[in-house]
């Protein structure tokens, strides 16, 4: 199976610090791929470096769908299918929720000159902010919206671009436990839509549950590579970040 | 949103049996130069409002569009309507001058540049190189567009005036059209959150560009009619005092709607004619009204009517010079 | 006109663009604008000893200081009427300068009115030369030099030594952690602007005792100390000093070959040019 994502020898170095060292890895087409670590471990480098914003890496290749990609324009790269969210919620305020999920409808594929409420861009939009349940909102400003919303927007604004591949970076940071369960049937469901999902998420619990392969990174390096129970029995893996309890959660659940 | 154009609809009337209402040429004459400085106002609220970038240097176009355009029309006796638009495509290529180095380098590097840019340009104008621009005198003696027996160069030229207001109304809606295509949309992006635009697949640069120019473009026309409609030009179109009111009218209207900036334009055009008499005091009326603006509504005036937000990141988002290969 | 009077005269005029630039780099590198009131600034310092030393008679040096006072206080009230509102309503660096560009412009005209349009000269302390070698010196440039390095030396000492100090030099680096760490944002910004405008008089002080004073004479040295932050570095005190040291020499030493009337857009076009090859300045 040709994957539809890969990294060969990837690094980004600030100055002498490597925030990212010599990484390879590769992610199959439609899978959820989960991407943990502790803290400063180089995830959200790694998305950053991918995307091309705001920096692309110091070396290696990406080959996106056969393509290089590393260093190409970020605007280009999302015209190629493969976007991003951030883990600061990142939303555009003076916009109403149905106009920051079509500026994602009209910009992510290459531009044509049509009007920005022309019912082919408004079909995608409205497809995208009901898939993530915000259609009832959809004319709100997102000035004091929950967190809730913002994430979802987020997520449907890179929806109506038609991706291939989403880089989802800690979408369930700062929410309760059902709003996590939610965002994990949205996920779910992207999956069935066939786009091939990548997630950054400390919460344990939801990346072990969704993703078909984990990748663990320390240190700007890959620790290990696999099948969330294989990575969980890794011993570097657990001494490092897991602990001996989440071993025992994946046992039962 | 109807209701503006039903609103409109008053105005314009007004301003399209203007000649008709009134026989004064001092009336003609204010209107034709709220035309003027409403294309302008306009034309700047693109990069300023729209897209949040400073450009100092927008009146270059104005003058740049003016001087070519009497330039070639007293000395090498070119058409003038040919002149307005060749006007109109040397402030293009000016733009593209200003912007195409400079782009990737950050708003702060690009208002510093135009700035610079504008005074290299005011000295060259004085300077009166090759005898070409007559110096701190100007260029007199601007031969008037003419359709045929009909010369349109002062107020009380009815078809000068006419031809004003339709280089208004066209250039206006023009713009309209722009804004609230996905163009304007991209602006509005580009300015709320750049990094979050580009990651949805906004390409800034392409925007920054077609702002500057499209705007230079339209602000070169129309400083080309200027100089034809009143037959003389100065440097004092590039001075501190023209910047100050112009720039007043597109803050004091409200940064990021059309509406706002050409209501200023008549306003303030209107009030500094009024005030003319008064010299220092007019300015400080001026600038006392357009500080109480800055203060009460910092989106200026339009504000009050339509959102317009300000962020705060872009405090930091204007001056942050984008390196290659360094933080964004 | 030789080579070392132009040379003398070119530290001189760098000295002058030091106090003038200065300013504009404090408080673009902590409040992060551009100040437009400084070159109105400038103007009140002129006018401000001019008044004292006419008017109501003081010496020189009484004038001197009751001017640094009164410009600082002034920039203060800069401060509080029209940055502090607008950093409050989390206005973006566009609003702030023209803010700023509105005030410099109220000042100016406000002393058109009060003091006239006509050309004044500020009366020097010193007058006399003395030669060394070819060249000529007057006593004058002799204080500008060692006033400006006074000044130069007592903000050094201020920026390094004091918790005020200290307090700006944070702030410049990280606005969200110096407020984290319990540093009063707004009396920085108050101070910063204080000095700003402090040292923004005493170059007006000079200026207004080489060149004309007007009302409008503040425009010229503006632009010309954007040049030389350009030049040093925007954020960057050391390159500052440097940038208008620079800028006097090859501005007085350019003039013995070119008419002033191109000095000027040569500067400006050499700031374009390093705009675009180094933006962060030479000496960042």
């Amino acid at each position: 199976m040709e994957s539809i994502l890969k990294c060969e020898n990837v690094s980004k170095y600030f100055g002498d610090f490597a925030a990212v060292k010599d990484l390879s890895f590769h992610v199959n087409p439609g899978e959820v791929f989960g991407i943990a670590g502790p803290n400063g471990a180089g995830k959200t480098t790694l998305f950053n470096i991918i995307s091309n914003i705001p920096f692309p890496p110091s070396s290696g290749k990406i080959i996106f769908n056969g393509e290089e990609i590393q260093g190409l324009k970020p605007h280009k790269i999302c015209h190629l299918g493969l976007v991003r969210t951030f883990q600061i919620p990142a939303i555009f305020n003076e916009m109403t929720y149905l106009e920051n999920v079509l500026v994602g409808g009209i910009f992510g594929k290459d531009f044509s000159f049509y009007r920005s409420d022309s019912k082919l861009f408004m079909d995608s939009a409205q497809e995208a902010i009901k898939l993530v349940g915000l259609f009832e909102k959809k004319d709100n400003y997102p000035k004091g919206a929950p967190l809730f919303d913002i994430k979802r927007l987020m997520i449907a604004s890179a929806v109506a671009m038609k991706p291939k591949l989403m880089l989802l970076d800690e979408p369930v940071g700062g929410l309760n436990s059902s709003e996590i369960m939610q965002l994990v049937d949205l996920i779910r469901k992207l999956q069935n839509e066939g786009i091939t999902i990548v997630i950054i998420e400390h919460v344990m619990t939801c990346l072990m549950t969704i993703s078909q392969r984990v990748m663990i990174l320390n240190y700007g390096e890959k620790l290990a590579e696999g099948k969330p129970e294989e990575v969980a029995e890794n011993e570097a893996v657990i001494e490092a970040y897991l602990g001996k309890e989440y071993r025992k959660y994946l046992r039962t659940g | 949103m109807k209701k503006i154009f039903i609103i409109l609809l008053i105005p314009l009337a007004t301003l399209i049996f203007l000649p008709v209402l009134t026989q004064r040429t001092y009336i003609l004459h204010l209107a034709v130069m709220s035309f003027v400085f409403a294309v302008i106002s306009q034309n700047w609220d693109l990069t300023m409002g729209y897209l949040g970038l400073f450009n100092f240097g927008h009146l270059s176009f104005f003058a740049i569009g003016a001087y070519t355009s009497g330039i070639l029309s007293i000395n090498y006796q070119v058409s003038p309507w040919v002149c307005l638009f060749i006007g109109g495509l040397i402030a293009l290529v000016a733009g593209s001058i200003l912007t195409l180095p400079t782009i990737r380098l950050g708003g702060r590097v690009f208002s510093l540049f135009s700035f610079s840019f504008q005074q290299v340009l005011f000295y060259l104008i004085r300077s009166n190189p090759m005898g070409l621009t007559g110096g701190s005198q100007g260029l007199s003696r601007i031969p008037p567009l003419q359709v045929f027996d009909y010369q349109l160069q002062g107020a009380n030229s009815i078809p000068a005036y006419y031809l004003a207001l339709g280089l208004f109304l066209g250039i206006t809606l023009i713009l309209y059209l722009t804004v609230k295509s996905p163009i304007g949309m991209a602006f509005t992006a580009i300015r709320d959150s750049e990094n979050y635009a580009i990651s949805r697949g906004i390409n800034p640069f392409k925007y920054r560009f077609i702002a500057v120019v499209v705007g230079a473009f339209f602000t070169g026309i129309i400083g080309a009619f200027y100089a034809h409609f009143l037959g003389v030009v100065g440097p004092e179109i590039l001075g501190w005092g023209n910047v100050v009111l112009t720039c007043c009218m597109v803050e004091f209207g409200g940064l990021g709607t059309l509406i706002g900036p050409t209501a200023a334009a008549f306003m303030l055009t209107i009030l500094s004619n009024y005030l003319s008499g008064l010299e220092a005091y007019r300015n400080i009326i001026i600038s006392l009204i357009m500080f109480f603006v800055l203060i009460a509504f910092p989106s200026g005036l339009a504000g009050i009517f339509v959102p317009i937000k300000t962020n705060a990141h872009k405090l930091t988002d204007l001056f942050k010079a984008r390196n290659k290969d360094g933080e964004g | 006109m030789n080579i070392e009077v132009a040379l003398f005269s070119g530290l001189t005029l760098g000295a002058l663009y030091c106090l003038m630039a200065m300013g504009l780099t404090l408080v673009n590198s902590t409040i992060k604008f551009f100040n437009f009131t400084h070159g109105a600034i400038l103007m009140t310092g002129a006018y401000f000893t001019w008044y004292l030393l006419e008017e109501m008679g003081l010496n020189y040096f009484a004038s001197f200081i009751v001017t640094l006072l009164l410009t600082f206080i002034l920039g203060v009230v800069v401060q509080r009427v029209i940055v502090q509102p607008l950093v409050n309503k989390e206005a973006s660096g566009l609003m702030l300068i023209l803010g700023t560009f509105v005030i410099g412009n109220l000042l100016e005209n406000s002393f058109l009115l009060i003091f006239g349009g006509r050309l004044k000269r500020l009366p020097t302390p010193l007058e006399g030369h003395f030669s060394i070698g070819a060249a000529t010196i007057t006593y004058h440039s002799l204080l500008i030099l060692v006033t400006t390095s006074v000044v130069m030396g007592g903000m050094a000492y201020f920026l390094l030594r004091t918790r005020m100090g200290m307090a700006m030099r944070c702030v410049a680096q990280n606005e969200q952690a110096a407020k984290l760490m319990g540093i009063p944002v707004k009396t920085v910004y108050r101070y910063v602007l204080g000095i700003s405008s402090l040292l923004a008089g005493v170059a007006g002080i000079f200026l207004g005792s080489i060149y004309f004073m007007t009302p409008s004479m503040g425009g010229g040295p503006l632009s010309k100390a954007f040049t030389v932050c350009v030049l040093g570095g925007l954020n960057s005190i050391l390159g500052t000093v440097i940038g208008a040291f620079l800028v006097g020499i090859l501005e007085s030493t350019l003039t013995l070959f070119f008419p002033m009337y191109y000095v000027t857009p040569a500067l400006f076009l050499l700031m374009m040019f390093i705009l675009l090859v180094r933006p962060e300045g030479i000496f960042a």
